[in-house]
Formats: C-alpha cells, structure tokens, sequence
C-alpha cells in the first residue's frame, strides 16, 4: 500500500531576495528555479516548481542569507 | 520556531531573535545564514532576554542590526575586551558573544583576542573568515591564501611581501583558556547544521560557566573575489576548504592547569 506524502509549502518573499540563487543551487530535487521576473529593486527571485518532489529538507530557507523562504508542512 | 496557523507546520523559518527586515549585506554574502543561525541558537538556548552581543566593525556586524537581542559596538578588534568588561561587570549574568571578522579579528584586533583568551574569559566568539576585508574594499587580511588576488594583492600574496595566512581556530585551541574551538562553513545543509551544533556548544560551555568558545566560520565575499555568487561558492569549496580544515579542534569540559606551584 502506497503511503501518501504531505504536501510542502514553501513561500518565498520575493521583496527580501537578492537573487543569489543559493536555494535553487542547494535544492536536492531541483524543485526551484530563478525566474524571469524581478522585484522592486531588480534582483531576479526564485520560484518554486515542483511541489511533488520536494521532500521538505528545508534547505532552500537555511541557506538563504536574507530568510526569503520559508517551508511548511501541510498537517 | 512556532507554527503560524493549525493546518500547517512550519519547517524552516525566520527565528523569534531574528528581525522582520531587510539584510543589508551583498547578494550572496553567507554571513546572513551565519547571523541566522546565532539567532536560531539563541532562541534555542532560551537566551534571548539575557545575551548581549558585541559587535566588531566591519560586515560581520551588520547582524547588529537585524538581531532581536541587545548589543554593544566595540571599536575595531576591541570586542573581547568589551565583552570581558560587559561579563564581569554584569557578573555573568549575561551571555556575552562577539561576533568578529577578518580584520576586526585577525588583524587589528589580535592583540585584544589572545589576551582574552590567555586570561580564559567566559566568552562565546563567533569569527567570521571570508579571507579578506570586504567592507574597506577587497584587501589582503591575515587570512588571505596564498596566490589569492586583491586589491592590495592584484598579483597574489607572495610569502616573501605578505607571510602566510593565519589559522585562528587551531592557534586557540593550543590555548588552556579556550574550552571550545571549532572551524564550520555554511556552503550546504549539512555544514548548516554542524555550524549550529558548533555554535551552540560555545555559548553553553559559557552557560555552564566552563570557559572561552570559539568558532571560526569560513564563507566567500563575492565583491572580494569579483565574482557572482555562484562562482564565488565554487571558488570557496575549491579553495578555502583546501587551506582551513573543517573540524572541531578542541572540546573539553575544564580549564586545564597543567602544573601548580603547591604551598610557596
């Protein structure tokens, strides 16, 4: 029996980024990639591709140096 | 870290010592993980009404001002002697930390460092290495490796003009004040959590009143290097990881005496 996963949420606040794409570079599953779109100030943000394969490590919000991210679990 | 709402748990997010604002540092700069990570110990520790921060001059202390928790600056390179006069005044009550970079730390402020030290201060110092100083604008720090380019170096630091760089983290732990010392980077998620596992042993050796924590925290400076900053984290685990050795260097539970003159 396939045991269903819970759903990652992660939420990014393009304001805070700088574009360094620390998250999108760290992303084990590659569920994050830099867009086109840029924010107030010009940095390019990330956006988040792949709800499936994201397991929830939280990687992309520890090693974003201004906490644009943030990572929750649906209960 | 608290949850927001019922039907969902938070997993990573900005920690309670940590301010709701935009940090002022450059894109790509790690220092920011590292501030979050002091953060993330504090509120952790359970600390965060009783820590006083030292800060250093230089971009290590732009934590000063996106960090929840009181702080005081020191003059460049004097935060171990503030933070021993803020410890003692206060009886060590507090939890005194400094946070220090290159030049703060390794260079002007040397002197101040291994007197602390020497003296075996309950203290906490978090150093921040990113092999140069960024925020005068790229120059040659103690810390420089040898063949690195800039802006005092453009053809490399030689031995012969510019000595060797320093590696702070082992000289402390030849110290018998210095009850901790560790050297961390913050380039993947497992140097992340072994960064916080460092950091969190130096501030409870000077919670259980044991003596000097010192960690040493290897990062890349994009502008210092002049490059983006991607390729500056390439250049960072090809080559800063070649010359400083990660590991934890020293962990004892007491300030050693190796030899007492008896009844003189």
């Amino acid at each position: 029996m396939e045991k269903k996963k819970k759903a990652i949420e992660v939420e990014i606040n393009k304001e805070f980024c700088k574009g360094c794409s620390f998250c999108a570079d760290s992303c084990p599953k590659e569920c994050l990639i830099m867009g086109e779109e840029i924010n107030s100030v010009g940095y390019n943000f990330p956006v988040f591709i792949n709800q499936e394969d994201c397991t929830g490590c939280g990687a992309c919000s520890f090693l974003c140096p201004d906490i644009a991210i943030e990572v929750y679990q649906v209960v | 870290m608290e949850e927001k709402d019922s039907s969902r748990r938070l997993i990573a997010g900005r920690p309670k010592s940590l301010m709701q604002a935009k940090s002022p540092l450059c894109s790509g700069c790690q220092h920011g993980i590292v501030g979050r990570i002091i953060s993330e110990v504090i509120d952790e520790l359970g600390i965060m009404g009783n820590v006083v921060g030292i800060g250093g001059v230089g971009c290590h202390a732009m934590s000063m001002f996106v960090m929840n928790v009181d702080f005081v600056q020191a003059l460049h390179g004097r935060a171990p002697a503030v933070g021993t006069g803020v410890k003692r005044g206060l009886n060590e009550e507090a939890v005194v930390f400094t946070i220090q970079g290159d030049g703060d730390l390794a260079a002007i402020g040397i002197g101040d460092l291994i007197n602390a030290t020497v003296r075996g201060e309950k203290l906490t110092t978090v150093f921040f290495n990113n092999a140069g100083y960024g925020t005068t604008g790229g120059q040659l720090a103690p810390t420089t490796l040898i063949g690195q380019v800039t802006t005092t170096t453009p053809n490399g630091r030689r031995p012969e003009a510019g000595g060797f760089p320093i590696h702070v983290a082992e000289l402390m732990a030849g110290l018998p004040g210095v009850v901790y010392s560790a050297r961390c980077a913050v380039n993947t998620l497992a140097q992340f959590k072994r960064t916080k596992k460092a950091i969190k042993t130096a501030f409870q050796k000077q919670i259980d009143g044991i003596g000097y924590g010192f960690v040493e925290v290897l990062s890349a400076c994009p502008p210092l290097l002049n490059m983006r900053p991607t390729k500056a984290r390439e250049w960072f685990e090809k080559h800063m990881l070649a010359e400083y050795p990660l590991g934890e260097f020293k962990n004892v539970n007491e300030r050693e005496i190796k030899y007492q003159i008896e009844n003189n």
